[in-house]
């Protein structure tokens, strides 16, 4: 991509090469090309399973080359600039202009300006509606899609829900696309909107030109025009054994966040808590076999060299069999010098066990999320965590040799008041006391750390009516916890007022906010997530002319009886669910797991059959 | 007959063309998942957070070449080198390449002890362009000098007399293309970095010029007389 005498003054210039292990030569008569684009640095989207799910699904279709771009580095971007060289892909320096088909994944709103960024680098038009017939279809999906519109103008179709079949069947729709209308200039004189049209008429599909966005109350409501449906259902794979799995994926040579081998052993969760995205539209939980992940494992290792596993669910304890999966895995894998993680787990005991089983060393701390202080506001956010089981699941972490404990919180909650926040600095104290209980002699080197983010309204979820709490607000939280936690053991960490403004503001928005988006990329705004690069006044001034601040379209309570920007966009749950579970959160009443026996009808019995919570490995379940 | 097998294996590798720009620890990660890939019975260090036995030279910077760089590898069985070097090679690309295999025979030195001196080959770039003969020049000086002291930051503002760790300078290349050919200091307690004997150089032409360099090959390490 990037010249040699380049690549020499350039931060970090391995990870511009090409060709890691595992990565083949791309073929020079693929009739597509594919570019498979991370909005964020290479470090970062190397770790991210779900894009090297999709690589591989894609790689697995003849006649397609698939290849990575990743965002570069802000100087090796400004290098580009000055040497008016396009953004290319990893594999074979395709321009992205020249490449046939341009996705990206969603996985956080800050990396929008990234996108239009990356968008502009690689000679593509950033608006929809300016690309010329020949230019690249440009897709997007990943939890982001479930609301599309802050970026309706510049994707031409969006991928909703589980994606590897689905990309699958966009990618051989078009290779017979391409079949009819012959040679690549065939192509590129087809008429754009033909072709736009064929793929979107697929399940999971939304093509937002077909949609008019109209002035609705408040809110810009995209509506459907002839032909299209009135909203567009996700995709769901049900059986999570029949899909293809990376178990050669490419072997960074720099170090990634997440430098290590990941199965996928679940997908989904369905304990219901209220603020969270992931817990809403990825339902029911899916189950891979016992078997199949075994073997899956160990080709990885083969394949990888990997020096470690990590278990990728939303939830790993409640995979069913848990206990056999890693207890057979360990014993394959230690003699091969690879250690097993679990990164998400729940406040319990048994999770302290787990932990305690794999972990090696007790370096890295033993990782809790209460999410909220009180109980009153744990029952708000459906939050089943009761103080007992954390004050136990912390003995018992200490007790095992843990030293450090984290903590994950989040403030600005619905209905959240001071007695809260005491509660929460109480409850933090309360984990120090037990953990210098437990390790008696040892005490003086416990360390809690407690995170405490911002609470972000996101669509589709119970929440999704609520705005965030204006930025005073936050700030008098975040000073109050400061004073409420002094204390040797802790350290107190709070997230950006800034940045999660910004994220809200996103995650809620309508179509007015890609002129938003288009200003903050023209500004510079670029790798916002990193705090470094995320530039609070560019920001402010992105917002100008759009009839509000970034806090007033944070803050905004949107009500219930009015049709939302997303409402075109059906994730499994339904709207009168998410209404059901808003009233209850109000009452402070909790829900139950559906697992446990009592299904809610949250939506999701529309399209799994019989549904209750799971789809256990292999049953694959039936769907109408 | 079968070929002599050894515990502990030295290997020459190279780190060259696009996979200069990785760092040593970019190098010795990749060798490990290497390594793993490959099956080859290594040895892991004890107790908690086990590493494979593993011995890598002094770090080559990003974006320099190394034509034979050494590695110590240590196994749980005895096994012929070139039986380590094949399966390496079937795990690295390559420009990452084994060229050669030994055995350390049992109670023999480690390779790495012996190590004297490096040879390097640089080209130079210099803003504003420098003549061929005040490069010359400067290189004279600083070999008839009887010491130059230098700040190493590495040493926490440690000044190190370099002089006694240059082996040879000389200026190489043709017209505009200038070079220099080192032989440096390479043993743990006379290690020189080539990029120091550029700063010294840096120091003796004039302090309005800028030396870097747009291309480093080590080309050779080289044990003490009479070992090898
Ligand atoms: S349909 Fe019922 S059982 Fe299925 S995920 Fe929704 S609430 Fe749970």
């Amino acid at each position: 991509m990037l010249p040699d005498d380049v690549l020499l003054g350039v931060r970090g210039p391995a990870r511009y090469l090409n060709g890691e292990w595992n990565v083949s030569r791309p073929s020079a008569d693929a009739r597509i090309r594919l570019a498979l684009c991370y909005p964020d640095v290479y470090q970062v989207g190397m770790g991210h399973l779900g894009s090297l799910i999709l690589y591989h699904a894609a790689s697995l279709i003849e006649g397609v080359s698939v290849e990575r771009c990743y965002a570069p580095w802000p100087d090796a971007a400004e290098e580009l600039r000055r040497l008016g060289l396009p953004l290319a892909t990893l594999e074979s320096h395709t321009p992205l202009r020249d490449c046939d088909l341009v996705g990206f994944t969603l996985q956080y709103e800050l990396t929008y300006p990234t996108l239009l960024t990356m968008l502009s680098l690689g000679g593509i038009p950033r608006r929809s509606a300016d690309r010329q017939p020949g230019a690249p279809l440009v897709i997007a999906g990943g939890p982001g899609a479930a609301n599309p519109e802050p970026l309706a103008s510049f994707i031409d179709l969006f991928c909703l829900g589980d994606g590897e079949e689905l990309l699958a069947d966009l990618l051989r729709r078009l290779l017979s696309l391409r079949e009819s209308l012959g040679p690549r200039e065939g192509w590129a004189t087809r008429d754009r909107e033909t072709v736009l049209r064929e793929l979107a008429s697929l399940p999971g599909v939304y093509w937002p030109d077909a949609y008019e966005p109209r002035l609705v109350g408040d809110l810009v409501i995209p509506q459907p025009r002839s032909g299209v449906p009135e909203r567009v259902s996700a995709r769901l794979v049900e059986n999570l054994d029949a899909v293809p799995f990376p178990t050669a994926p490419p072997v960074p040579w720099v170090e990634t966040i997440h430098d290590r081998g990941q199965i996928e052993i679940a997908r989904g969760c369905t304990r219901g808590c209220r603020f969270c995205q992931a817990g809403m539209i990825y339902r029911p939980v899916r189950e891979r076999s016992v078997e199949i992940l075994l073997h899956q494992a160990e080709e990885l290792v083969d394949n990888t060299g990997y020096d470690g596993l990590s278990l990728v669910a939303l939830n790993c304890p409640d995979y069913q069999r848990i206990e056999e999966l890693i207890g057979t895995l360990q014993a394959r894998l230690s003699p091969r010098g690879v250690s097993l993680s679990l990164p998400s787990l729940r406040v319990d005991t048994m999770s302290v066990e787990l932990a305690q089983r794999l972990a090696e060393t007790r370096k890295g701390g033993m990782t809790f999320a209460p999410e909220a202080g009180s109980q009153r506001l744990r029952d708000i956010i459906n939050k089943n965590v009761s103080e007992e089981d954390l004050l136990r699941a912390v003995e018992a972490a200490c007790r095992a040799g843990w030293l450090t404990v984290k903590l994950y919180f989040m403030i600005g909650l619905p209905t959240e008041a001071d007695e809260d926040l005491h509660a929460l600095a109480e409850l933090v104290h309360q984990v120090v006391r037990a953990g210098c209980d437990a390790l008696g002699g040892k005490q003086r080197r416990l360390k809690v750390n407690v995170s405490v983010a911002i609470f972000n309204p996101k669509a589709h979820t119970p929440f999704q009516w609520n705005g965030q709490a204006p930025r005073a607000e936050i700030e008098a939280k975040q000073e109050l916890l400061q004073s409420l936690l002094q204390s040797r053991y802790v350290k107190l960490s709070v997230h950006n007022v800034g940045q999660s403004c910004i994220e809200a503001v996103l995650a809620r928005g309508d179509r007015r906010l890609g002129d938003v988006l288009e200003k903050a990329a023209d500004l510079g705004c670029y790798l916002d997530p990193w705090t470094e690069w995320f530039d609070a006044p560019r920001w402010h001034q992105a917002f100008d002319g759009s009839g509000r601040t970034a806090e007033e379209w944070a803050s905004r309570e949107l009500d219930p009886a009015t049709p939302l920007p997303w409402d075109v966009i059906d994730m499994g749950v339904t709207r009168d669910f998410l209404l059901r579970e808003r009233e209850l959160a109000l009452s402070g009443r909790p829900t139950a797991d559906c697992r446990a026996g009592s299904c809610h009808a949250c939506g999701n019995q529309r399209r799994v059959r019989g549904c209750s919570g799971v789809l256990p490995a292999s049953c694959g379940g039936k769907s109408k | 007959m079968n070929a002599p097998a050894f515990w502990e294996i030295f290997v020459t590798y190279r780190k060259v063309g696009r996979l200069r720009y990785l760092s040593h620890l970019d190098v010795a990660r990749g060798m490990e998942r290497a390594l793993r890939r490959s099956g080859l019975p290594i040895r892991y260090t004890k107790g908690y957070n086990r590493r494979m036995r593993l011995h890598f030279g002094q770090a080559l910077p990003v974006g320099a070449e190394g034509k034979a760089e050494i590695l110590g590898i240590e196994m749980t069985q005895p096994l012929p080198p070139e039986e380590i070097a094949r399966r390496m090679n079937e795990q690295l690309p390559p420009e990452l390449a084994v060229t050669r295999a030994w055995g350390l025979p049992q109670g023999a030195a480690s390779p790495f002890k012996a190590l004297e001196r490096a040879n390097y080959t640089m080209v130079v770039a210099a803003s504003p362009p420098v003549a061929r003969e005040d490069l010359t020049e400067a290189v004279t000086v600083l070999l008839a000098a009887k010491e130059f002291l230098l700040l190493c930051s590495e040493g926490e503002g440690k000044v190190v007399d370099i002089r006694p760790r240059i082996y040879d300078l000389a200026v190489g290349g043709d017209g505009d293309h200038l070079e220099l050919h080192m032989t440096l200091g390479h043993s743990q307690d006379n290690y020189l970095n080539p990029d120091r004997c550029l700063r010294a150089l840096e120091v003796l032409m004039d302090r309005s010029v800028s030396l870097r360099w747009t291309r480093l090959v080590r080309t050779a390490l080289l044990s003490r007389p009479g070992e090898r």
